[in-house]
């Protein structure tokens, strides 16, 4: 499932709403939605993981959404196991602390991967020049963010020749033989790595990525009337959530 | 060294040592260059950004402009590598060059249905590596009739492969004749024995004669070669031995190259500690240089390009319709082509390349649309390569005074005498085309320059530095370009896919230790992930020795991490972590020394865990009576956990290094 996220990162879904909207709106959203999981109270932030849950709806991303919140719950309960029984230390306040992991986890979680998803590369790219963000950190984000498919492949690549060879290859050998499998990865990967840094320099250079001049791109990054939309839209559920949480208890 | 003075053949007998020089004539330029990737200034655009649209127009609707048409296959694999060459390609046997065929011929297949190719066309195709005569006579059988049918080349097309000596047999010039192929470029580089030793070539001069023989007499049309000059310790008189020796072979074509030490290559290497005697000077390279245009022109060769002379038999068509504004599809992993104003790139990764087509696409990973401007340059450089500059002709749109803008340049290289007028157009003269590179990349620079036709030129080009061509960059970028606050173009990279590899790394750890619920163990979760990050960082910056590449790395870092977790905040601790780290290392020795590195490595794991840590007590996601604790714990497991990564990355560094990989 993971393996099918990353491919989605690099590729344009114009059925999709929300990759009509400029990347700075989104950013701007982002913004808005991590200050209020911060300074929100357990209203505020259930409130917004339901709003959250609707954008994954749109957004294809209803199953992560699903899950990470599943996993958030699993992981209180571990949480609740252990200061209850193993320490011996009952929790001050399980709720706080559900909401924490659930709400504000899930929100932040699903509110990044949205972007992720819903962003084309050469768009944010677009994006971040137009803020005049300075090339030197533009340029290597590019590649990170391009490089991520291709790493994970290279990760599957070197699993299937550990199976090969029967080197570690149990999943049990997670625990008898950690070493092993970290030292294989970790080795291999790092050297393939900068092996394909050489490779994506290049593509950088052919893409015209760190010549100076200006760039004309057939998206050129302007706010349009659904930025100011999605934007109002934003705004208007922050400030209902922020009157729920001053009237309800 | 005895050389006598004239340029003409002093005696009745007709030997290469009659032709050398003594009087060193004024150099047109302080320094010369040696390569085509050098004369690629005409590259310098913004991207006009429709490069894909326009790709997916041509592939659907054939293309509207009428060029010459050529293809080119590349085949990455050699069965012993060259100390001096550092192009595309890997070690290979002829059982992995079958295998990456079969990739081959799948991209052929997608290119059969493409409107741009059944157009047809094309009048030559050219194999190049590697070392194309590693594939086994099955499989150059099949490759090449696949190619000829895709392409739809005419019994008559010039098909050309790149061989070395020791690959061919009776059995696989055979088949290549069968198959179609027209015409062979032997990489001999020199008859000396031994200096072919050293250079990693392991056949020996007779066996080069047998060769030639035997490839002539399974029917082969067009014997070229290639031949090095500038080869360490050579003089002249050992460059004439080498010379004779080729017009003794009766070859059909000769190409001659000065040797070019690239960087990264065992030859830089053993030129760098002293193992290998020095490459001749300039004076000695420029004599070699003469001598082969005027003993090769003598010995009834004419030449083509300004590094390849043939006899009536060799067209070069391929070489002479790249440099005619020719379309050139490019076909294999790493190979690059040009269709009209699209440069084109294909992955240069071999399994990327596999992913593409089993993804059921074209090789082509890259692409850059080139403006108007820089076509007309590329003309002009393309056609003073071959010797000639005729304005008339180079291409052009209509928009811009050609002769206006090449006025000055070429009257200043006619005063020099590099330059002559013939007809309606400019030749080469003799002394121009040892200097062909310079003069054209002078032209090909033009748009940077303080003269009339870089005013025309306009807004052509903001910088004013050479900058190399698409293809060019795994050859010259290393140490070349500057910008971006001095971190070259590969600096860069690195840096981002490293920081990727952070990025994943720490992903996955987090996942595997909350999966096996060691998370919950306060402490160990910081120690590992500073642990497994702190190795890959320490390799980075290993790589990229610079003031300045942990705080990009951790900007980096930190944007990537709030796009894949939504977490604004979580980024702002990297970020002071990095410019913590980086200021530290820079005040204690720089971070190109291990122990400064890693005590950046620990200030910048702390203050991030700091952050984090502080950020998770903010958002209430744990007890509030334990959060002290576990803080202070987190940060000295973390601080452990990088230190023992910069260790490790030591480690790990020392492989890499004796690995040989050279990023």
């Amino acid at each position: 499932m993971i393996r099918g996220y990353i491919q989605r990162l690099g590729q344009r879904n114009p059925n999709c709403p929300f990759e009509r909207l400029d990347p700075r709106c989104k950013l701007l959203m982002l913004l808005i939605v991590t200050a209020m999981v911060i300074v929100g109270d357990g209203v505020a932030c259930a409130g917004l993981f339901v709003a959250v849950g609707l954008l994954a709806c749109f957004s294809r991303l209803v199953k992560l959404f699903f899950i990470t919140s599943i996993f958030s719950i699993i992981l209180w309960c571990v949480f609740f196991v252990i200061f209850n029984t193993v320490l011996k230390r009952p929790l001050d306040d399980p709720r706080a602390m559900f909401f924490g992991m659930v709400f504000r986890g899930t929100t932040l979680t699903i509110t990044g991967v949205w972007f992720a998803m819903t962003t084309k590369l050469r768009d944010m790219t677009a994006a971040l020049e137009a803020w005049k963000i300075p090339a030197v950190i533009i340029l290597p984000l590019t590649i990170a963010v391009r490089f991520i498919p291709t790493l994970l492949h290279e990760s599957l690549v070197i699993r299937d020749s550990m199976r090969l060879r029967r080197i570690a290859y149990r999943r049990l050998d997670l625990l008898r033989k950690p070493h092993l499998i970290g030292h294989s990865y970790l080795a291999l990967v790092t050297i393939r790595s900068l092996k394909m840094a050489d490779e994506l320099a290049a593509v950088a250079e052919t893409r015209g990525l760190a010549r100076p001049g200006i760039k004309n791109t057939y998206r050129p990054a302007c706010f349009k009337k659904c930025d100011y939309y999605a934007l109002g839209l934003l705004t208007s559920l922050t400030i209902v959530l922020t009157t729920l949480s001053i009237v309800l208890p | 060294m005895s050389l006598k003075t004239n340029t003409e053949p002093s005696g009745t007998q007709h030997k290469p040592n009659n032709y050398l020089i003594a009087r060193r004539p004024a150099q047109p330029f302080p320094s010369r260059l040696r390569s085509h990737m050098d004369t690629y200034g005409w590259s310098r655009v913004s991207p006009v950004g429709n490069e894909k649209e326009y790709w997916d127009d041509i592939h659907r609707n054939g293309s509207a402009e009428k060029n010459r048409r050529t293809a080119y296959i590349h085949i990455p694999f050699c069965g012993t590598l060259c100390t001096f060459c550092n192009f595309q390609r890997k070690p290979g046997t002829a059982a992995m060059a079958a295998d990456y065929a079969q990739w081959v011929l799948k991209e052929l297949k997608w290119y059969a249905q493409s409107a741009y190719v059944a157009q047809g066309g094309f009048e030559a195709l050219y194999f190049g590596g590697g070392t194309p005569s590693l594939l086994p006579s099955e499989a150059m059988v099949e490759l090449v009739t696949a190619a000829r049918q895709t392409l739809g080349l005419a019994d008559t097309a010039e098909i050309t492969v790149e061989s070395t000596i020791h690959d061919l047999n009776e059995e696989k010039l055979q088949a290549m004749v069968q198959a179609g192929v027209t015409r062979i470029s032997l990489g001999v580089q020199t008859f000396d024995t031994t200096m072919r030793r050293q250079l990693g070539r392991i056949s020996s001069k007779s066996t080069i004669a047998g060769t030639i023989a035997a490839a002539r007499q399974a029917g082969i049309q067009t014997i070229s070669a290639d031949i090095l000059y500038r080869l360490p310790g050579q003089t002249v008189e050992a460059f004439a031995d080498d010379l004779a020796c080729a017009v003794e072979l009766n070859l059909d074509g000769v190409s001659m190259y000065p040797l070019i030490a690239m960087p990264g290559t065992p030859l830089e290497k053993g030129l760098e500690r002293q193992s290998i005697a020095a490459l001749p000077d300039l004076q000695i390279e420029m004599n070699q240089c003469r001598m082969a245009h005027q003993y090769l022109a003598d010995s009834g060769y004419r030449q083509d390009t300004c590094t390849h002379f043939v006899k009536s038999k060799d067209k070069n068509l391929y070489a002479n319709i790249r440099l005619d504004d020719g379309d050139c599809l490019p076909i294999g992993c790493s190979a690059g082509g040009y269709l009209g104003p699209l440069v084109l790139m294909n992955a240069m990764n071999r399994q990327m390349y596999q992913g593409q087509i089993s993804a059921d696409k074209p090789g082509y990973m890259g692409s850059l649309m080139l403006p108007a401007k820089s076509r007309l340059l590329r003309s002009v450089t393309g056609q003073l390569q071959r010797g000639f500059l005729n304005p008339k002709t180079v291409w052009q749109d209509g928009s811009i005074d050609v002769e206006s803008i090449i006025a000055d340049k070429l009257k200043s290289f006619q005063e020099k005498g590099l330059l002559a007028p013939s007809d309606d157009h400019y030749k080469l003269a003799r002394e121009g085309w040892c200097w062909s590179y310079n003069i054209a990349a002078d032209f090909a620079n033009i748009a940077s320059q303080k003269d009339a036709g870089a005013d025309m030129m306009g807004d052509f080009s903001g910088a004013v530095k050479p900058q190399t061509h698409p293809h060019a960059v795994k050859y010259a970028s290393r140490g070349k370009r500057s910008g971006m606050y001095g971190f070259t173009i590969k600096d860069l990279s690195v840096l981002g896919v490293m920081c990727a590899l952070v990025v994943v790394v720490q992903f996955v750890a987090a996942m595997l230790l909350h999966l096996v619920g060691v998370a919950v163990i306060p402490g160990v979760m910081q120690f590992v992930m500073a642990f497994a990050s702190c190795i890959v960082m320490f390799v980075a910056l290993r790589k990229v020795p610079k003031a300045g590449a942990l705080s990009i790395m951790s900007a980096v870092y930190s944007m990537v991490t709030m796009l894949m977790s939504g977490s604004i905040l979580m980024g702002f601790g990297l970020v002071i972590g990095g410019v913590l780290g980086d200021v530290t290392a820079k005040q204690i020795g720089g971070i190109h020394k291990t122990a400064p590195l890693i005590i950046a490595l620990m200030i910048y794991r702390v203050s991030q865990t700091t952050f984090s840590k502080l950020y998770a007590f903010i958002t209430d996601m744990t007890q509030v009576q334990l959060v002290w604790y576990l803080i202070v714990l987190s940060i000295i497991m973390s601080a452990i956990g990088a230190v023992a990564g910069g260790f490790a990355g030591m480690k790990l560094s020392r492989k890499i290094t004796k690995a040989g990989v050279m990023a």
